[in-house]
């Protein structure tokens, strides 16, 4: 598949890697599947990642509100080929197990419900000081009531109609059969009707005999009602330039590698090495619009204002100019260079404790295994990521474009690696990647990605 | 003025979702893809408020569906998040009257209580708030 794709591409100039994301973190990955846009997860979750040659269990309880979403995640991963991961051959084994924290509006001063709830008291309190609301609060107590009340009275109404209507016909000459015929086409219609005009009437009785107590507790909570529905749909202050979230990621991994030092004695020569290592990463999102704040803020007053003169809200059906995702993550993480395909490399070694043969027939025994050559090292890494994620308008959030930075502030290593990626998103789901290629610049060398997204 | 178990579905590729049912807040739960669902039993006075407000980018699409029992009291399957990257749906829903509310319309008080995904989760006492 790698081959393929690099042929496919086949640009001398550039180094090809791959990068597949099932359900990541973040769609918006580069070539090494990094980023530091954190789209929350919610949910149990399973990742499966052939070119990482991991496996991922996870869960994440997140509410969907500013209150702290938080998870742990299990991880598997293999350094030979996906498969050693499942039959235990696996010659450098690695197992991860991290935590996250995460929270909405982390620098808003005010998130949706405390928008929504400042704005609902101070709405209530002015609707209930409305005449016409003790006249909402009948309607409603006769609304709530009148299917119940009109399936009842059609029973006990529908004999009389259809009785009455058959006497009339048969009064002006109609057989009986033909009358009988004619009310059972006639009467469901007149029934309807009949019924729902008593139960009208009955149940205006009723409501017009509500207590002033009854009434003042009912016209509170209507008002209470009228004014979570007048706000979420009016208040201006729901439009925010911006809605931002962190998330703070730890994690400790364990691994262990056979490294082949040929220069060693013999019995030497295959050393087992383990690792102990750790990560903290913190990250930081804000979903800006771009469109103009002002001029939304003001189409939601003059909804609410003409609501208030008695005329019908204007519908304002607006072309939006797009958004942008800015992010930036920062972590210190203790790692290796197992995963330097230039300072180690991953290679097959085999030993023969056995040959014989007889005749022309040769018979071996055969003991393989896969193992690290070249010189391992362990170092802190220092991570910085950014990433501005672009949706122009036009395009209907069918195109995002990431304009990103990958450095490396660590004393090992130390890196700047700028890049652009396109990404096609799902028709209705802009977070969700179809496809994407990124570009990128490391040390001189271009870097070509490719992002594929199977969402499940 | 009659309790009603509601049960809450909001589904779209969203960043926050805030639901409320009576003018109380709903704790959803998110199902991990692009479903926020809960549960709940609530006391409604006449007509079933409900409030929501959504985040996202402009052109996600996004559905609610409040439901009692097989009967769905709100079905929106065509809403969008629309510039300033925010889509609202506010809307009365007339709820038929259950039995126990005859017996003292005056004696109701409005609360959302109930399950999230199994678990109580609703509450009442939040209207002092702001």
């Amino acid at each position: 598949m790698r081959a393929m794709l690099t042929k496919v591409l086949g640009c001398a100039a550039l180094g090809l890697s791959l990068a597949t994301s099932a359900a990541a973190q973040s769609a918006f990955q580069d070539a090494k599947g990094e980023s530091s846009v954190f789209i929350k997860e919610g949910g149990g979750f399973t990742t499966i990642n052939p070119t990482d040659k991991s496996i991922e269990l996870g869960f994440v309880r997140d509410r969907g509100d500013e209150r702290l979403y938080y998870g742990v995640n299990f991880k598997g991963k293999a350094s030979g080929t996906f498969a050693s991961l499942f039959n235990g051959g696996t010659p450098s084994p690695e197992a991860e197990v991290g935590f996250t924290v995460g929270k909405r509006f982390f620098l808003l001063a005010k998130s949706d419900d405390e928008i929504t709830q400042t704005c609902q008291n101070s709405l209530k309190v002015k609707l209930r000081k409305d005449d016409k609301i003790i006249e909402g609060v009948k309607k409603e107590f006769i609304e709530a009531r009148k299917e119940a009340r009109v399936t009842e009275l059609k029973k006990s109404l529908a004999p009389e109609i259809k009785a009455a209507l058959v006497r009339e016909a048969m009064a002006k000459g109609v057989p009986e059969a033909v009358a009988r015929d004619a009310a059972e086409t006639v009467a469901p219609m007149l029934v309807e009707a009949a019924a729902a005009r008593t139960a009208e009437a009955e149940l205006k009785v009723k409501a017009d005999a509500l207590t002033p107590a009854e009434l003042d507790k009912l016209a509170d909570e209507k008002a209470e009602d009228d004014a979570s529905v007048l706000c979420a749909n009016e208040d201006p202050a729901l439009v925010q330039r911006a809605v931002d979230w962190l998330a703070f990621h730890v994690a400790y991994n364990r691994a262990s590698y056979k490294i082949l030092n040929e220069g060693a004695a013999f019995s030497d020569q295959i050393r087992k090495q383990n690792f102990d290592g750790f990560s903290a990463t913190l990250g930081f999102n804000t979903l800006i619009t771009l469109d103009d704040v002002g001029d939304l803020r003001a189409q939601r007053e003059a909804r609410a204002k003409a609501r208030g003169l008695g005329k019908s809200p204007r519908e304002v059906a607006q072309e939006s100019r797009g958004a942008m995702i800015l992010g930036v993550s920062i972590g210190v993480r203790r790692k290796n260079n197992s995963d330097n395909s230039d300072e180690l490399k991953s290679v097959e070694i085999e030993d023969q404790p056995f040959a014989s043969s007889s005749g022309t027939t040769q018979r071996r025994a055969v003991s393989k295994q896969t193992v690290l050559r070249g010189s391992y090292k362990e170092f802190m890494s220092v991570p910085l990521n950014t990433d501005v994620v672009i949706y122009p308008g036009a395009w209907q959030s069918r195109l995002a474009i990431d304009i990103f930075t990958r450095s490396e502030l660590g004393k090992t290593d130390r890196k700047f690696v700028p890049g652009v990626g396109l990404f096609i998103t799902q028709q209705g789901k802009p977070t969700k990647v179809v496809g994407g290629i990124s570009f990128s610049l490391d040390d001189g060398k271009g870097k070509v990605g490719l992002v594929g997204g199977f969402h499940f | 003025m009659g309790k009603h178990t509601i049960a809450s579905v909001i589904e779209g590729d969203l960043f926050s979702v805030l639901l409320r049912l009576e003018g109380e807040r709903i704790d959803l739960n998110y199902n991990g893809s692009t479903t926020y669902n809960s549960t709940n039993v609530v006391d409604v006075s006449g007509a079933l408020s409900v409030a929501v407000v959504a985040r996202g980018v402009p052109g996600a699409d996004w559905k609610v569906t409040i439901s009692e029992g097989a009967k769905k009291l709100v079905d929106e399957q065509s809403l969008k998040i629309g510039p300033g990257n925010l889509g609202t749906f506010g809307k009365n829903v007339t709820v038929a009257e259950t039995d126990d509310a005859e017996a003292a319309p005056a004696a109701s008080s409005k609360k959302a209580g109930g399950k999230a995904g199994g678990k109580a989760a609703g509450k009442a006492g939040r209207k002092g708030r702001g």
